[in-house]
């Protein structure tokens, strides 16, 4: 056992000595066995996400009369498609606030989420309710009878 | 300190905002109120006490327009899709844009293309509306049970379909009724009240023909349909009952066992 | 005296000798049971209850996104007596909530946080955390129209966090949204994780209860048990209680049977389509109302348009989740901010009033939302 150093006030110390060199190895080699079983469950919950890539779709113009809206899937995601006296417009289905899906309100002239009451215009700003940002737009081209939608 | 501002913000936020409800006001209203004339400034207040108002449809959701413009121009510029104030043919067509089959099955029908009176031809208003803006919910029986406006009184037939319909009317509300007691105390979904959407949505355009005959075999169908609902419902109801009564068997076991453990326990403890 | 050889107590003995457990069952009968301690003890019946019944519908139940639907209902319609088993768990579920607000309530109101209990408030406030986790997984496994949706929403403000917003979304998730990966997390989460933890937290709950009370029979803050109740006094007393809320729960169940139903819950899932109109399970739906609420009053603030619009935005959408997230910490830290020694509700105006406050927002946001 070290000798003990008695400080001017006191107080006690003991030097450094074997146990003290073991304790300062130990926390390193626990967060290193820490890591090594942490990091593969980790990753293990965590599934190799596929970024969603450019898609296109086309839809007939016919089904998406003045007024109406229609909804479709892009690359296996919700969209909404609607044609207003003010143009064709196209965006994410989900809604900027929690992700409910959106629909167009032919009587208000609004996109509308059921879930908080948050509302769109036409062009995707938020009207009112807890939505913070627009709507996520999509690019939409009208080409002969053929409506061509895509991702931005 | 951050303990009290939750509850005060919970507190606070309990009294609700007046204006939550209504639909955002927007520059329609507040021009049309301030109107002179009063045929134009009558508009917004019978609105606001009909069940388009209640179902959040604002003024350019009919009249077309933007209900956001600035100005006058802009409000009613054509560009925005303003439709305008229809004429007496123009209001099916105007009303059917939304309520597309019922108009179609109007247009079709006894007064519509087959109409052979004279004057004012036949309108939504005359059976939907008083005066213009204030429709209140389509309540069928009230509907019918009301009497036709003077200048319908001799089409014929209509006063037949009108008969016709009501009786029909009758028996969905009996079975509504009973669909209603059910679904209390059956086993979800019964899709019952489904059922009785789907098969009130099936006949009620065809009534907006206005002819007997056709609505005859709708007729005859429709009460085909009411029936099964009505059996599955009692079937529902068989069923609930039976539960019931397990249940009533439980709840008499479990007190019978509650009053021997009472009866053990205050004897231990006199 | 009897002749025979009185076979009880020797098989008691026998038991005892090895188990202790005359110990244990002696030190539960001893508390005096007052209404917090019954409160107590019905929740941890409805959990029992809880547990015995989902393990039955684990039996028929199948966690795929293609069959649970199918088989909840086939439990539900064709299952003999299954009607009475999911019905018992889905009322169950609302009333040991029910019974744990009450149970919170009654502990905050007669200062049972003070010291040497802040450690008894702090692992019952993590029971109560995971009671409503299991209540969010438990939803999801039907995988109805309401389990998908709101679903959604429970998991979306974790893509609110910045920096890691994504990796916490598509932990709950396993995924970008809500899907087959979201399901069997849920039912890992709701069906082994949340169970075994909760009998943790139980068993240390029961331990620092007790610890706590002799600290304060022996201060002298607290009475010993008026009157010493014995052992088979207090398991008739208890066995009288599981029969009493058997039959609550079976008098729910049979007469009925909708409330174990809210809107939209027996649809199966539709990803390309959200129901409206949609509100949450009774106990969610302060939640949901807070977030029609805020927007709407920040709305009709005159400052809220023009320049500050930005900053109105802001608030619309984070303050409510903020409150939201925050109210169980803010709970948790209770014993640590209310430290004076005054335990006599009478004479805590203040935290009676917060108590009051809190509860009464509470229920006007739960009745507001009901009516929306």
């Amino acid at each position: 056992m070290s000798d003990l150093i008695v400080h001017s006030e006191g107080v006690l110390e003991r030097p450094v000595g074997r146990r003290g060199v073991l304790a300062w190895l130990l926390a390193p080699a626990a967060a290193a066995l820490a890591a090594a079983t942490g990091w593969p469950i980790a990753r293990y919950l965590f599934p190799a996400g596929a970024a969603a890539g450019a898609a296109t779709i086309e839809i007939p113009t016919r089904e998406v009369a003045l007024g109406e809206s229609k909804r479709f899937l892009l690359g296996g995601r919700p969209a909404i498609v609607v044609r207003t006296a003010q143009g064709l417009r196209a965006y994410w289905g989900a809604c900027t606030h929690l992700g409910c899906l959106v629909s167009w309100r032919r009587g208000r002239s609004d996109f509308f989420c059921p879930c908080h009451g948050g509302r769109f215009d036409v062009d995707g700003r938020v009207l009112g309710g807890p939505a913070r940002e627009p709507l996520a737009p999509l690019v939409i081209e009208e080409i002969g009878d053929t409506i061509r939608v895509r991702t931005a | 300190m951050l303990a009290a501002a939750m509850p005060i913000c919970l507190a606070l936020i309990g009294a609700r905002a007046v204006s939550a409800k209504q639909p955002a006001s927007d520059t329609c209203v507040a021009c049309h109120e301030q109107e002179e004339d009063e045929e134009i400034a009558n508009a917004v207040p019978e609105w606001r006490k009909s069940v388009h108002f209640a179902a959040e449809v604002t003024c350019d959701g009919c009249h077309g327009g933007n209900p956001r413009a600035e100005d006058e121009d802009d409000a009613h510029a054509e560009i925005a899709g303003w439709v305008g104030t229809p004429g007496w043919k123009e209001l099916p067509t105007f009303c059917g844009a939304c309520h597309e089959s019922i108009a179609h099955a109007f247009a079709d029908g006894n007064l519509g293309a087959g109409f052979q009176g004279g004057g004012i031809p036949p309108t939504c208003v005359d059976c939907h509306m008083s005066t213009g803006h204030d429709t209140p919910h389509a309540n069928a029986k009230e509907i019918l049970l009301d009497p036709l406006p003077e200048r319908l009184r001799g089409v014929p037939q209509l006063a037949q379909v009108r008969r016709d319909v009501l009786a029909l009317v009758q028996r969905e509300a009996g079975v509504s009724k009973r669909v209603a007691d059910v679904s209390a105390r059956a086993l979800p979904p019964t899709g019952l009240a489904r059922d009785m959407r789907t098969l009130h949505n099936d006949w009620a355009p065809h009534f907006h023909r206005f002819e007997p005959t056709a609505f005859a075999k709708v007729d005859v169908e429709a009460r085909a349909a009411l029936d099964t609902v009505e059996q599955r419902a009692a079937q529902l109801q068989r069923e609930a009952y039976a539960r019931a009564r397990l249940g009533e068997a439980g709840i008499a076991t479990l007190t019978a066992a509650f009053a021997v453990l009472a009866g053990l326990r205050s004897r231990r403890n006199p | 005296m009897s002749a025979r050889p009185d076979v009880v107590a020797e098989v008691a003995n026998w038991l005892e000798t090895r188990t202790g457990l005359r110990t244990l069952t002696r030190a539960i009968a001893a508390t005096p049971a007052g209404r917090a301690w019954w409160l107590g003890a019905t929740a941890l019946i409805a959990f029992a209850l809880q547990v015995v019944t989902g393990m039955l519908l684990l039996v028929y139940y199948v966690p795929a996104p293609d069959r649970a639907f199918a088989s909840a209902q086939a439990i539900l319609w064709e299952v003999p007596f299954g009607w009475l088993v999911r019905l018992a768990h889905a009322q169950g579920a609302s009333a040991l909530l029910a019974i744990g607000i009450a149970h919170t309530v009654l502990a905050a109101a007669r200062a049972d946080y003070k010291q040497p209990r802040e450690l008894v408030w702090v692992c019952g406030r993590i029971l109560a955390l995971l009671g409503f986790v299991a209540a969010l997984t438990g939803y999801i496994l039907p995988w109805s129209q309401l389990s998908y949706w709101a679903t959604t929403i429970a998991t979306a403000p974790l893509a609110k966090f910045p920096l890691v917003g994504t990796t916490l979304v598509t932990l709950a998730r396993g995924g970008e949204t809500v899907g087959g990966a979201t399901l069997s997390r849920a039912f890992v989460a709701h069906v082994v994780a949340l169970p075994l933890a909760a009998i943790a937290l139980f068993a240390i709950y029961g331990r620092l209860l007790a610890r706590a009370r002799r600290i304060e029979v022996r201060r002298g803050t607290r009475a010993s048990a008026r009157i010493a109740g014995d052992p088979r006094s207090r398991a008739l007393e208890v066995s009288m209680l599981v029969i009493v809320y058997l039959a609550v729960v079976l008098a729910l169940v049979v007469y009925a049977p909708s409330l174990a139903f809210p809107l939209h819950a027996d649809r199966p899932a539709d990803p390309l389509d959200t129901p409206n109109p949609i509100h949450p399970e009774w106990y969610f739906l302060w939640a949901s109302e807070l977030q029609r609420l805020i927007p709407d009053l920040i709305a009709a603030l005159p400052w809220s348009h023009g320049r500050l619009a930005g900053a109105a935005g802001w608030i619309s959408e984070l303050l409510p989740l903020a409150i939201i997230g925050g109210a169980p910490f803010v709970l948790l830290a209770v014993p640590f901010l209310d430290r004076g020694p005054e335990r006599n509700p009478r004479r805590r105006p203040v935290s009676i009033a917060l108590i009051v406050l809190t509860l009464g927002a509470l229920a006007a946001l739960t009745s507001l939302g009901a009516h929306e």
